[in-house]
């Protein structure tokens, strides 16, 4: 472009601010909420991809109550096994200012998951001494050389550290499953040559798997997946086990967990900017059709002055595609700066890599080419009718267009109608594009804020429904897995609670889907309650299974279907028909009584016992059989602190949303406004008072936020389950919005809207009559 | 005697709005020599801005033949017409058609954004007596000044052919008339060709030639032997 039409480019688009600003500022959010979730995302993918290739991260894990070195035999002679190693896990302690769980795991070898060493020296078989996870000794301020006092299966010991690590089957990482909190630092996990157990004979309970044509970590191919699962059905056939469990790589509880996060996070990175760039397309539209309107004689004039049909053209497209380009590049930095380093953040509380940081994918650099070519394209074809035509037609007025109220016209009700209605109908009629882009724009903003305070109160609500409602119990206690049913009877006899059992396991549905959920046994008592889809709480079924809302879904099952499982731990399986679905925030998966799972031949094994008396938390470090005392206290703090992310996520939704909404209605407003200052210039001199004519253009704004609003509040319901169960696949919630939140919605859209015309309409007293009527251009 | 610069052979216009089809102009035949200062007259509607429009090369005609020296430009396509504006002719509109966000001086320099060789913007401004003015928008200028710059933008690019449609048709007498000035200097001073679309028949007296145009054809062609200078002109 020339240098003069590049400054009357820029004196257009600053003579233009209002229309260009809409359009900016619904690039720039476009923009910012994809790189902000995407910098995220692509971070976390990459880093993950990295680690698990630097560390050769298994393939599969598989579990049993031992192994041995033929079993490692066996294992490897799989053809598609390309290696195997054994390992011993076991939680014991580490002697500091206090005592602190640490999770042993004792190794030949550290070819498979290898450690991540920040200092120190290389593991080597046969060598003294610990490696120390990096959060934990940071948090215990643990140095390599340091001698650490530990006791592993009752047995103490000293150790010199070795090495300072992190290891990929560590990325998320609880000490034990009766922790649902991630405590960077709280809690320590190490590695030792295997002639380092203290206690008499090591049992190996892992043996980790990698396979030979399986390259990928990250990234796997479908044909990698399916060897993957290939190789583990063999290994489920081939190891004849107590308590056998085969654990893929995509089922890893780390690897799956941010993956899934990483999915979920890239359905909202793509719902939201949609919505922005289709408003932001109508703007584009409604405002260059305008604008080239406008500027019809000048466009003659170029045409005729000698610029070519190529150079107007560009001219005009330039417009909106800077626009969409300086706002999506802007959106993004902003994005990436704020959105994003907030996202990373919160997932810097859950999972564990040595080196991550946010990074800019192919996808938005596409997205922004995406939105700045379809800015050109809108614009072109909003413009080309007119820059196509000869400059000797351009440079003659357009003819005025006729445009009545359409089929409404030829009906009884018409003649019946008020001049204000009529004026407002034909108006709209004639401007469809314009009116479309308003009830957009308003749907968005009512249906945004209306999500928006409804996840608020979910969140606020989640708290008193798991906590006061569902459990309402004041400690947890968890055992040691498989610990014997006598044991655990007696800490509930002693603290009058209730006891629980809380397993993976495989769940399958007859329509064949089949998934890896919990699956929970219920002893009798009050303090773990149920409540079927209404919220009314029920008790569980006396001969059936009763299976969440969310596993129900994913099993496509309903009542009266007929649903299995096996317990991932070999120790329990059963099926029946699903005779209750329940709704239940976390954990997702089915739920029975001790009788229904007894009468299937199971052994009730409890893993918790619920109590509302006061227990010690010493019981956890005293007692071999307690891994953990949990006060509902703690548990608080952590699902406050869990959904903290969530809230921030939420709010930045919701001033997102009130821009949007503010910067739409301004905008069309004004664009409204302009093009009809001629005609309300004429009612004036007609003799119509001010406050008639505000009337006029507030009947139709009325019409168009009301119908926006009322669109988007009824969105909103479906809008807040579509945002958090892509938020957090495992969890449900009670989905409903309060009057409150609604009525505080419709405030927000439909009178901020009122407020926003009245300002604009009050323009109506300042309108020179004589000016606006002058000449027709 | 003076070389053709411009020569109708029997054009025709016709509009096709949908079932109207309306002839704006029919058998047209005119020559225009170099240097000559041409008046068209007319009552309104009757074909002048389309003979305009015709040799300015912003409309094709649908019939006969237009040469522009050896060139027949109803044969030209959209690109050679647009070159064809951009190096040959000069355009001044009577509402100045200035670029509004533009300075005096910026919308005379747009013709350099053409890639032609054109004067000096601000010499161009001068020979107009708007030197003064260059950084004034066009909504700061009076219509006379406003209607100067449009001259200056017209003949900054040095064109063979100046075409004025109504010039002084938004103006009061004595800028009327000092607009007049400058366009009869232009066929005087700069020998350039000046076709002058108007429907003020006193225009005539400053004319070289003077074309009646009626009901979409030439009505008559005058010589006007002694030319008056436009201050002696009496509206």
């Amino acid at each position: 472009m020339t240098r003069t039409l590049r400054k009357k480019l820029f004196r257009d688009l600053k003579s233009n601010f209002v229309q260009f600003l809409s359009i900016f500022i619904m690039c720039f959010f476009a923009m910012f909420i994809l790189q902000g979730f995407d910098a995220t995302v692509e971070g976390y993918a990459v880093a993950l991809d990295e680690y698990c290739l630097e560390t050769d991260f298994s393939d599969i894990v598989t579990t049993s109550d031992g192994f041995n070195t033929d079993d490692l035999a066996l294992i490897k002679s799989l053809p598609s096994v390309k290696t195997a190693e054994l390992r011993a896990s076991s939680v014991g302690k580490v002697r500091l200012s206090q005592e602190k769980k640490v999770e042993f795991n004792f190794i030949n070898e550290n070819n498979i998951s290898r450690m991540h060493l920040y200092e120190g020296e290389p593991f080597e078989p046969g060598m003294n001494g610990i490696w120390l996870d990096r959060d934990f000794a940071t948090a215990e301020k643990i140095g390599v050389g340091d001698i650490l006092s530990l006791t592993c299966d009752n047995v103490e010991f000293s150790e010199p550290v070795r090495g300072i690590m992190d290891n990929p089957d560590h990325i998320y990482y609880i000490v034990d499953n009766t922790f649902d909190d991630v405590e960077r630092g709280a809690y320590g996990y190490a590695f030792l040559d295997s002639g380092e157990y203290p206690g008499k004979k090591l049992v190996f309970d892992s043996v980790y798997v990698k396979l030979k044509d399986v390259k990928n970590q990250y990234h796997l191919t479908n044909e990698e997946k399916s060897l993957i699962n290939r190789t583990a059905e063999e290994l489920k056939k081939l190891l004849q086990k107590n308590n056998l469990s085969v654990t893929t790589k995509m089922k890893d509880a780390g690897y799956d967990a941010i993956v899934q996060d990483i999915k979920s996070n890239m359905t909202l990175e793509r719902v939201f900017p949609v919505l922005f760039i289709t408003i932001a397309a109508l703007g584009i539209i409604t405002t260059m059709t305008r604008i080239v309107m406008k500027q019809r004689t000048i466009i003659g004039t170029l045409k005729a002055l000698g610029f070519s049909e190529g150079t107007v053209m560009l001219h005009y497209i330039s417009y909106s595609v800077v626009v969409s380009l300086v706002g999506g590049i802007l959106g993004a930095i902003a994005g990436w700066f704020t959105l994003g380093d907030l996202l990373s953040y919160f997932f810097t509380f859950y999972y564990i890599f040595p080196e991550v940081g946010m990074r800019v994918s192919m996808r938005v650099v596409l997205v922004l080419l995406f939105l700045v070519v379809l800015s050109g394209v809108t614009n072109y074809l909003s413009c080309r009718s007119l820059l196509t035509k000869r400059a000797s037609e351009i440079l003659r007025p357009a003819p005025p267009v006729v445009t009545g109220a359409g089929f409404l016209e030829k009906t009884f009700i018409w003649k019946h109608l008020d001049f204000v209605t009529k004026w407002n109908i034909r108006d709209i009629n004639r401007n469809r594009l314009r009116t479309a882009a308003g009830i957009l724009g308003i749907t968005l903003t009512s249906s945004l804020t209306l999500t928006s305070f409804g996840a608020n109160e979910l969140l606020k609500g989640m708290e008193k429904w798991q906590f006061h409602q569902l459990s309402p119990s004041a400690y947890q206690i968890g055992f040691v897995p498989n610990t014997n049913l006598d044991t655990v009877y007696e800490y509930s006899k002693k603290y009058r609670g209730q006891m629980i059992q809380e397993k993976q396991a495989t769940l399958s549905s007859r329509n064949g889907e089949t998934i890896q959920l919990t699956a929970t046994v219920v002893d009798e008592g009050n303090l773990f309650r149920f409540q079927d889809a209404t919220g009314a709480f029920v008790k569980l079924p006396r001969h059936g299974i009763a299976v969440s809302r969310r596993a129900a879904e994913s099993l496509k099952v309903g009542i009266g279907d007929e649903v299995s499982f096996a317990n991932t731990d070999r120790k329990g399986r059963g099926s029946g028909k699903v005779e209750l679905i329940y709704i239940s925030p976390n954990p997702q998966g089915i739920a029975m009584s001790r009788s229904v799972y007894e009468r299937m031949e199971n052994e009730f094994t409890p893993s918790t016992v619920l109590t509302n008396m006061t227990v010690p938390a010493s019981l956890a470090t005293d007692k071999e059989e307690v891994v953990s005392v949990v006060s509902t206290e703690r548990s608080i703090q952590a699902m406050r602190r869990k959904s903290s992310g969530t809230s921030e996520e939420v709010l930045y939704t919701m001033v997102i949303a009130i821009i949007v909404g503010i910067v739409v209605m301004y905008n069309l407003g004004v664009l409204s406004f302009v093009e009809k200052t001629r005609e309300i210039a004429t009612l004036k001199v007609l003799g119509f008072k001010t406050s008639g004519i505000r009337w006029i253009l507030q009947q139709q704004n009325i019409f168009v936020t009301g119908l926006g609003t009322a669109i988007g509040l009824s969105l909103g319901l479906k809008m807040l389950m579509m945002l958090m169960s892509s938020l957090s696949v495992d969890d449900d919630y009670i989905y409903r919005i309060s009057p409150m939140s609604y009525l505080l919605a419709f405030f927000l859209s439909f009178v901020l809207s009122l407020i926003v015309n009245s300002v604009l309409s009050s323009k109506v007293k300042d309108i020179n009559m004589v000016e606006a009527l002058k000449g027709v251009e | 005697m003076a070389n053709e610069l411009i020569r109708f052979e029997n054009v025709g216009k016709t509009y096709i709005t949908g079932s109207v089809t309306y002839e704006a102009l029919h058998d047209v035949n005119l020559s225009i020599d170099e240097g000559e200062l041409v008046v068209i007259l007319g009552p309104s509607g009757a074909g002048k801005s389309t003979l305009l429009n015709l040799v300015g090369g912003l409309d094709g005609a649908t019939k006969g033949k237009i040469l522009f020296g050896d060139e027949d430009i109803t044969t030209f396509n959209d690109t050679r017409l647009g070159k064809f504006r951009a190096v040959d002719v000069g355009i001044i509109f009577q509402f100045y058609n200035l670029v509004p966000t533009l300075t005096a001086l910026e919308n005379v320099s747009l013709m350099r954004d053409l890639g032609l060789d054109i004067m000096d913007p601000l010499e161009a401004l001068d020979m107009v007596g708007l030197a003064a003015q260059k950084d004034k928008f066009p909504s700061q200028m009076s219509g006379g000044q406003q209607q100067r710059v449009s001259i200056a933008r017209a003949i900054a690019k040095r064109p063979r052919l100046l075409l004025c449609d109504e010039p002084t048709g938004a103006l009061d007498t004595n800028t009327g008339k000092e607009v007049l000035k400058l366009l009869r200097d232009q066929s005087s001073v700069h020998h350039r060709t000046v076709v002058m679309v108007t429907h003020n028949a006193l225009f005539q007296e400053i004319a070289d030639k003077v074309v009646t145009v009626k009901n979409g054809t030439v009505e008559n062609i005058t010589v006007n032997e002694h030319p008056k200078e436009p201050e002696e002109l009496i509206w």
